[in-house]
């Protein structure tokens, strides 16, 4: 530690901070870029350090060398660069120019701008953070690099190192814990402005992860091993059982033997035939850059700026980039017509030239089996009786993956499942597609909501019998009933989900896991709602529920304005008042004495002296005489007679030193 | 008399009524680098406002709120803190004059790096405008009380008055910068500069009273006196100061004293008033130094009477510097 420290002193106070703040802010990204790019700005922070230690050495200025290298970095970064993204704009690419160049800016300080330019450089580089990431945690590193770039700043203006490195640490953190406040204020009131003012880059969403809408065989089960949330669901009343919780995403129809995908046809769907009473909720859905929304199974009617599409999928009229909430009431017990003769025609349509087994097989079941209720029942008791495996890692499929599946491997996730069904039903005549969605979900009790995550990802089947329309049907609940039932979690092992390796032998600590994790992720479900989600529709509702009814953008600019001056007043009150002396010790144990003596009325004038006042104050309360001439003599022989070493005592004197409070009748009575 | 000067705040509690306490208004303005940054601060919320992104957002108002609270730093920098004033001490032209700047800062925390310049172009330096722009910067501890010497270069002789100093500090991060003007009042005598080529005059003996006088001189000891102010320090008896008797002067008996007359006629070889001046000076100086009893003649209504001393000597010098300037 002290050898650290030592080799800290080496370097000029404001270039260390000012390194460790960049660094700090390139950090979070050093994830995502290229690893070369990482290397490179780490290496540039490390040998800014180094040259400033020979700098100080022997004051030599940068030479000519750095000087003329610096030029072919710029050069070979912008080529890297170019290189590694095939492009200088859009956010990824400016994001590392950025990261690249303050690494390289860090080199040329010069003069005080150049130090002014760097420290601002850092603040961009924290924001371009949220670009990729806001949860709490970015938050916290905002805060924590902010203050280092304000040690530094402070540091800058400190030209004779003044003050203590401690010091400047205590005045970024009282000026940023002063300006937390006005953060809070701007950030309830500055008037929203919806939307993209103009065109984002193209790879601004890039990287989300999430349902697609079309699916080949390992699509769903890659989606599997991932804990990112999908969506969150408030239910009004109780969560219905989990093996209702079917949320209706894209229905895919047409197979070219590998890969299903959906129908763009625009038609208007049948209104739904609903039972029994709706379920209310409200989702607040993650970001996934398309734009259809997820609802339980059946959705009564669609959100604003959305609407159905003739297979029941909720479309939405602008791809979902950005958090949404949205509010929607379903039934669990329906009944789903069919649009037309046409696409009752379209669910009948097979791959040319495809799966011939599987053909084979089912029509061997039309002509055995009389309707077709059994001839899905008999598809239902293959997967279930036969030996078929429900599992995240199936074999690799390199022929006919539906034949290869039915009869060799019989390994499969959902996916297998529902591409399989859908084959041998559309074989066997009867009209069917197949459903994505999520299925399930985990019940956080701390929030008491649905948490949807990517694991719950899930494919299934429906079939349209005569009478009743479109029924579901799930293959996967024939081999695995656990994962409908029970949710993933219990449908496959531990390891797979999200416990770590050491939790899981022991069941105390996957529950104490579990909990934390819930809690968590109630905390994040709140900053979601609130911090992130915070835009011009919350902010009116939000001012509306703390009385401020239909206020529009310049109520909320004088608002604004108001409460700024109220706080910063507040802050210059506390600054301007706060002027008691931080160096004499003696002085500032004095005035703590006086404090407590002016607790019992004893107030000293600011024309006394000290000796008079303790000659003033021993005459009023006889009690305390001792004490207070002990203190007083002692205060004035080290404050006046510069005989420090006696502080130690007086402080102890002063901290003992507790004057019992007279009640109200005996102060009347003592004279004033 | 001295006078304090206090930024923006008379103190809470006067510490004596006879002091005079001039209140000077602090003035505060965006720097650069603050104007650099308020653009950096638009640009981060055009960013949060297309992105929609809240947690930019947060880091554009939290950056914004440590902008306007650092200006209440920058301003608190300079709030408060008294300087007193001192005139300065009499210098030769060409020499450093010092104004002496006393920060009184006993009743506030630590000021760091708080600049201290004169202004150039203000009117009442109009006269000197070759003054070189000096800055001074001082630290000032919290509790303290410290003096900041004010150098500054003089040219000619006559009197010295800077004006305005701008007292200035962009403390704590650089965005704004606080200021505010003390006006120097007393002005620096500079004397004309020691230069001439000619040794000292003859030694002037004018009427008899003088050379038969009973007085003091500087021949032989005849005793001790109490020091009087003007004394020439090197008649103190030092030893004795040691010896904490007091300050006494020693006095030497007049007899023989030499007598010098310095007269600006004896110096109509020099062309020059500057060159006539600074002979002269070189006389009272060297003079001073040898102990002589001197007298300077600059025209029949401006002279001095034959004296010895430090005060003699500065009265002197000082009708060197204002010849000529009414």
């Amino acid at each position: 530690m002290n050898i650290l420290k030592k080799y800290l002193l080496t370097f000029r106070p404001e270039i260390l901070w000012l390194t460790v703040g960049i660094s700090l802010a390139v950090l979070p990204h050093s994830q995502r870029i290229p690893a070369w790019m990482t290397i490179t700005f780490f290496s540039l922070a490390l040998w800014r350090l180094q040259m400033e230690k020979k700098m100080t050495d022997d004051l030599v200025k940068p030479s000519l060398l750095v000087r003329f290298s610096r030029q072919l970095l710029m050069l070979i970064i912008v080529i890297g660069v170019f290189a590694s993204y095939g492009t200088l704009v859009g956010r990824d690419a400016g994001v590392a120019l950025l990261i690249l160049l303050s690494g390289v800016k860090l080199l040329e300080l010069k003069e005080e701008r150049d130090y002014y330019v760097a420290g601002f450089i850092g603040m961009f580089l924290i924001l371009t953070n949220f670009f990729y990431s806001q949860t709490i945690l970015s938050a916290i590193h905002m805060l924590v690099t902010v203050t280092v770039i304000i040690v530094f700043l402070i540091g800058l203006n400190d030209r004779r190192d003044f003050v203590s490195s401690r010091k400047q640490l205590l005045l970024a953190a009282s000026m940023l814990l002063q300006s937390i406040p006005l953060l809070l204020i701007l950030f309830v009131l500055f008037p929203r402005v919806d939307g993209p003012l103009w065109g984002l880059p193209k790879d601004a969403h890039a990287g989300i992860s999430g349902l697609d809408d079309e699916m080949s065989p390992g699509q769903i089960s890659q989606l599997s091993l991932s804990d990112e949330v999908a969506f969150r669901v408030e239910f009004e009343n109780a969560i219905p059982e989990k093996s209702a919780l079917y949320w209706r995403g894209p229905v895919l129809w047409y197979s070219d033997g590998v890969k299903w995908v959906g129908d763009k046809n625009r038609t208007r769907p049948e209104p739904v035939i609903t039972q029994g009473s709706p379920v209310k909720y409200t989702v607040t859905m993650e970001a996934t850059d398309k734009n259809w929304l997820y609802g339980l199974e059946m959705t009564a009617s669609p959100p604003e700026q959305s609407f159905f599409s003739h297979d029941m999928q909720i479309i939405s009229r602008s791809p979902i980039n950005m958090r949404k909430r949205y509010e929607l009431s379903s039934f669990t017990q329906f009944k789903l017509p069919a649009n037309s003769t046409e696409e009752l025609e379209r669910a009948l349509q097979l791959p040319q030239g495809y799966h011939p087994k599987a053909l084979a097989l089912a029509q061997s079941w039309r002509k055995s089996q009389k309707n077709s209720r059994e001839i899905v029942n008999s598809a239902l008791q293959m997967f279930n009786t036969q030996e078929f495996y429900y599992t995240l890692t199936p074999p690799l499929l390199l022929d006919d993956n539906i034949d290869q599946f039915i009869f060799e491997t019989r390994e499969g996730f959902c996916e297998h499942y529902a591409a399989s069904f859908v084959i041998l039903m559309r074989a066997a005549g009867i009209p069917a597609r197949v459903v994505t969605g999520y299925q399930g979900g985990s019940i956080n009790p701390v929030g008491k909501y649905l948490i949807v995550r990517q694991h719950d990802a899930h494919a299934w089947a429906e079939v349209w019998f005569q009478d009743e329309g479109w029924i579901r049907v799930d293959p996967t609940a024939a081999v695995s009933p656990a994962r409908i039932k029970e949710g993933i979690r219990n449908a496959l092992p531990d390891s797979i989900i999200d416990i770590p390796l050491a939790l899981q032998n022991s069941e105390m600590a996957r529950n104490i896991w579990r909990k934390i994790s819930n809690n968590l992720d109630a905390i994040n479900n709140r900053w979601n709602q609130w911090v992130l989600g915070y835009n011009n529709k919350r902010q009116s509702r939000f001012l509306n529920h703390i009385g401020f009814k239909n206020i529009d953008w310049r109520g909320m600019t004088s608002g604004l304005f108001f409460l700024s001056v109220l706080i910063l007043t507040f802050v210059a009150l506390h600054l301007f008042k706060s002027r008691q002396s931080q160096t004499d010790e003696a002085r500032r144990l004095y005035n703590k004495f006086c404090l407590k003596l002016a607790r019992c009325n004893i107030k000293r004038e600011n024309s006394e002296g000290p000796i008079d006042f303790a000659k003033r104050a021993g005459d009023q309360r006889k009690d305390l005489v001792d004490d207070i001439n002990r203190i007083t003599a002692l205060y004035v022989a080290s404050r006046y007679q510069d005989r420090k070493e006696l502080l130690l005592s007086l402080r102890q004197q002063i901290k003992t030193f507790r004057p019992a409070r007279l009640t109200r009748v005996q102060t009347s009575n003592a004279p004033v | 008399m001295t006078y304090s000067v206090v930024l923006e705040r008379l103190p809470a509690e006067s510490t004596s009524p006879a002091d005079i306490h001039i209140r000077q208004r602090v003035y505060i303005f965006l720097t650069r680098y603050g104007l650099i940054f308020s653009i950096n601060l638009l640009v981060m919320l055009l960013g949060a406002v297309n992105y929609n992104n809240s947690l930019a957002y947060a880091l554009t108002f939290l950056l914004a709120g440590l902008f306007m609270v650092s200006m209440l730093h920058t301003y608190n920098n300079l709030r408060g803190l008294i300087i007193d004033t001192a005139p300065a001490d009499p210098v030769f032209a060409g020499q450093q004059a010092c104004f002496p700047l006393l920060l009184d800062n006993r009743q506030g925390q630590f000021r760091p790096a708080i600049d201290f310049q004169i202004q150039a172009g203000s009117k009442k330096t109009r006269r000197s405008k070759a003054l070189p722009v000096k800055i001074n910067s001082a630290d000032v501890g919290g509790d303290t009380l410290q003096t900041l010497n004010f150098y500054i270069d003089t040219v000619k002789r006559g009197y010295l008055l800077p004006g305005r100093i701008k007292i200035s500090s962009t403390w704590p991060i650089g965005f704004f910068r606080a200021w505010s003007y003390l006006h120097l009042e007393q002005a620096c005598v500079v004397y004309p500069c020691p230069l001439g080529t000619k040794i000292l005059p003859e030694q002037t003996r004018l009427d008899g009273e003088e050379q038969s006088g009973t007085g003091i001189g500087t021949e032989d000891f005849i005793g001790f006196k109490q020091y009087r102010v003007g004394d020439s320090m090197r008649a103190v008896d030092w030893k004795a100061y040691a010896r904490e008797r007091g300050l006494l002067t020693k006095r030497f008996s007049g007899r023989g004293t030499k007598k010098i007359l310095i007269d600006w006629q004896q110096t109509s070889h020099l062309g020059n008033v500057e060159q006539r001046l600074s002979q002269l000076c070189l006389w009272v100086v060297e003079a001073e130094k040898q102990g002589m009893q001197y007298a300077l003649t600059l025209s029949a209504n401006d002279n001095s009477q034959f004296d010895n001393g430090e005060i003699h000597k500065h009265r002197c010098l000082k009708m060197l510097a204002e010849y000529g300037l009414n």
